[in-house]
């Protein structure tokens, strides 16, 4: 019996001094090259705007939503994202249609306002974050030449759960969702292979 | 601050416009861009996952307390599952370290390193404490079972191959993807973290997920009341790599050793059929201290509590006991529970058919409206209102989903609060109609004594199936 026993011990110690090792010495290898956290974006020059994000979000309202940079928006009164440019004019010229499905596009008159005339004024738009859906129509609108491209689609830290794997990555057939490293700005890499590969 | 990095460098070759000038006075606003989670909160990830494990392996191997590892299955559930929403977790880590190591450009964090090479180390130390009181996954299921049976030790051994054949996929998925070509016919699938798409509670820890998702999820709560940890047992990847470590760890699980009564009720009290010739197995063992419990020498070797033969046991149920109104809250409290969570069940799923079946519908009519709007100005009038009044039952919705989901989680704790600790003992319903008192009288009872039935070695063996709770 205290043969088995010894024995046993030391299988069992040595197993165990070879797993710590390959622990130590594989995590050591993974630390040398370990950063920081990393966060999923979108790359605007990459996107596309193709409704993905609405829907491939493990979210049921998604993550991403569309946001306005105010230092390019021209603030036009006839915004081709807010205005649907294709719908029929009411009797002022303007469009009646709007490109938001959920109305979450809004705007407010900004500067000095012209009470005679009201296509005279600028406007500032603002999204509705607990309206917009990630669809990304008024980014599509919104492109040059018919915009300035003031409006993109981001993905709001304030909501994206950071997940391992980010569901909209897979989908986005323009590899436009990116992992950067926090703190700091790592190169972006795109290891994780999109469905349209 | 990356946002704003990415966003505003040069746009070459693009149409812009100088900002107008507005005149009055208006300033820009400045775009809010919320930062993601702060990097030390990891830290403190890490640091719970670390005491979690040291408090584990005092609960279990010092202390050999239920009561302890109960507590922390209950911490584990709520700080790993449902605050940090299960993510991440050493089970999805295997399928970060397999890119990191197939492919030096992935970005691998310090967390994830930790997350993944702690409980291995603590495995080759104190078994699978980790299993025991960290795993979020595993404490959920854990705390789920009623009254598990005793899976055949053949058919126990076949499925925990399926682990190893999961890991196998994993970290085939997670490196390479699968690239296959015969002849004509071939696969090919880019590299998918399959544990993470497949993660069966997942869905009940964001409270939201995809049909499926939360299809299998309440499959496995279900299940895991009647069959102890189902997918630790026989799914977990990591609980593989665990077993094999765990194999050769320094200190495990002792059941009190007693030459007199080799009487077998740790056994019948394993859950999960760790225990094999009157031992825990190392490798199956998942640390949960059930069979300290029910042994009747762990009083007298340990001064530990005995199943129910509790001090403090005894004396919360006699305190119990008095009053007929006390008697009538303890029967129905978990019947009621029991019809909350059904309710829940059934409001939420026919709230799901009810939008599968009316969305369609919605979209539908403000295409055909949108269609007619680029001809008809008054179309209009009504389109606007149709938009605002689909937002309000999208929003109605969302709410509906967020009050029944948490209305069915709450009413499942209770409901197995009530059944592990509240429950009345056979003879003292108070208020329940005969029909339904046949029933519930069925269920064992708590205050029974066990009767040692087996003094053979071969435990496990045609054992009579007795249910034990907790």
């Amino acid at each position: 019996m205290s043969e088995q026993s010894t024995r046993r011990q030391f299988i069992d110690r040595s197993c165990r001094i070879l797993g710590f090792a390959a622990i130590g010495g594989t995590a050591g290898l993974l630390t040398h090259r370990a950063s920081g956290d990393a966060v999923y974006q979108v790359d605007p020059f990459k996107c596309t705007a193709c409704d993905l994000c609405r829907t491939s979000c493990v979210l049921s309202h998604s993550a991403v939503k569309a946001v306005n940079d105010f230092d390019k928006c021209g603030y036009c009164m006839l915004c081709p994202a807010y205005f649907d440019v294709t719908s029929r004019p009411d009797e002022k010229g303007i469009p009646a249609g709007k490109v938001c499905p959920q109305d979450a596009l809004k705007r407010r008159v900004v500067g000095k306002v012209d009470e005679e005339d009201p296509n005279n004024n600028y406007y500032e738009y603002i999204i509705d974050e607990t309206r917009c859906d990630g669809c990304g129509k008024c980014v599509k609108a919104c492109k040059p030449p018919a915009g300035n491209g003031s409006l993109r689609l981001e993905i709001r830290y304030a909501r994206c759960l950071e997940c391992n794997e980010c569901s909209i990555q897979i989908a986005c057939p323009d590899r436009a969702i990116v992992r950067l490293s926090t703190p700091g700005m790592a190169p972006k890499e795109h290891v994780v292979e999109s469905k349209n590969v | 601050m990356i946002v704003a990095a990415l966003a505003t460098s040069v746009l070459f070759a693009q149409y812009q416009k100088a900002p107008p000038d507005f005149g009055g006075s208006y300033s820009f606003p400045t775009p809010a861009h919320p930062e993601p989670r702060a990097y030390w909160i990891r830290m403190v990830d890490i640091g719970m996952l670390i005491g979690g494990m040291a408090l584990a392996a005092w609960f279990i191997l010092k202390r050999r307390s239920r009561n302890g590892v109960m507590m922390l299955s209950i911490g584990a559930v709520a700080y790993f599952g449902f605050y940090r929403k299960g993510c991440i977790c050493p089970i999805g880590a295997i399928q970060n370290v397999t890119l990191s190591l197939v492919d030096s450009r992935y970005l691998m964090s310090y967390g994830v390193i930790a997350f993944f090479f702690l409980p291995l180390a603590t495995a080759l130390l104190f078994g699978r404490v980790f299993c025991g009181g960290v795993c979020p996954l595993g404490a959920l299921q854990d705390l789920v079972v009623l009254r598990p049976r005793k899976v055949p030790e053949k058919l126990d051994q076949a499925l925990s191959w399926l682990r190893y054949v999961y890991l196998g996929l994993a970290v085939l998925f997670a490196g390479w993807g699968l690239h296959l070509k015969f002849g004509s016919f071939q696969i090919q699938m880019g590299r998918r973290f399959l544990i993470c798409e497949w993660d069966p509670f997942i869905s009940i820890f964001r409270i939201t997920g995809a049909f499926h998702m939360l299809v299998i999820g309440a499959i496995f709560i279900l299940g895991g009341m009647f069959i102890g940890r189902p997918y630790c047992r026989w799914l977990c990847p990591y609980g593989g790599l665990l077993s094999i470590l765990s194999r050769f760890s320094w200190k495990n699980v002792r059941i009190t050793p007693d030459k007199e009564l080799d009487c077998g009720l740790c056994a019948d009290a394993c859950p999960y059929g760790a225990i094999h010739d009157l031992r825990a197995d190392r490798a199956s063992c998942l640390a949960c201290a059930r069979c300290y419990e029910y042994c009747p020498r762990e009083l007298k070797l340990h001064g530990g509590p005995s199943g129910s033969d509790s001090v403090v046991q005894v004396k919360w149920r006699n305190a119990m006991k008095n009053g007929r109104w006390q008697s009538i809250v303890r029967s129905w409290t978990g019947i009621t529970a029991a019809i909350a969570v059904a309710l829940a069940s059934v409001w939420l799923i026919s709230v799901y058919i009810h939008a599968r079946y009316v969305t369609p519908r919605d979209k539908a009519v403000i295409d055909s409206l949108k269609k007619k709007a680029t001809q008809d100005v008054e179309v209009q009038k009504v389109l606007q209102p149709e938009t605002d009044r689909q937002h309000l039952v999208l929003a109605a919705r969302r709410g509906q989903y967020n009050v029944g989901s948490l209305s069915l989680l709450i009413a499942l704790a209770i409901f197995l609060a009530w059944y592990k600790w509240f429950r009345p003992d056979r003879g003292d319903w108070t208020g329940v109609p005969p029909w339904l008192l046949q029933h519930l009288e069925k269920i064992p009872d708590r205050s029974a004594k066990a009767v040692p039935v087996v003094k053979s070695k071969k435990v496990g063996k045609k054992h009579p199936v007795r249910r034990f709770r907790r």
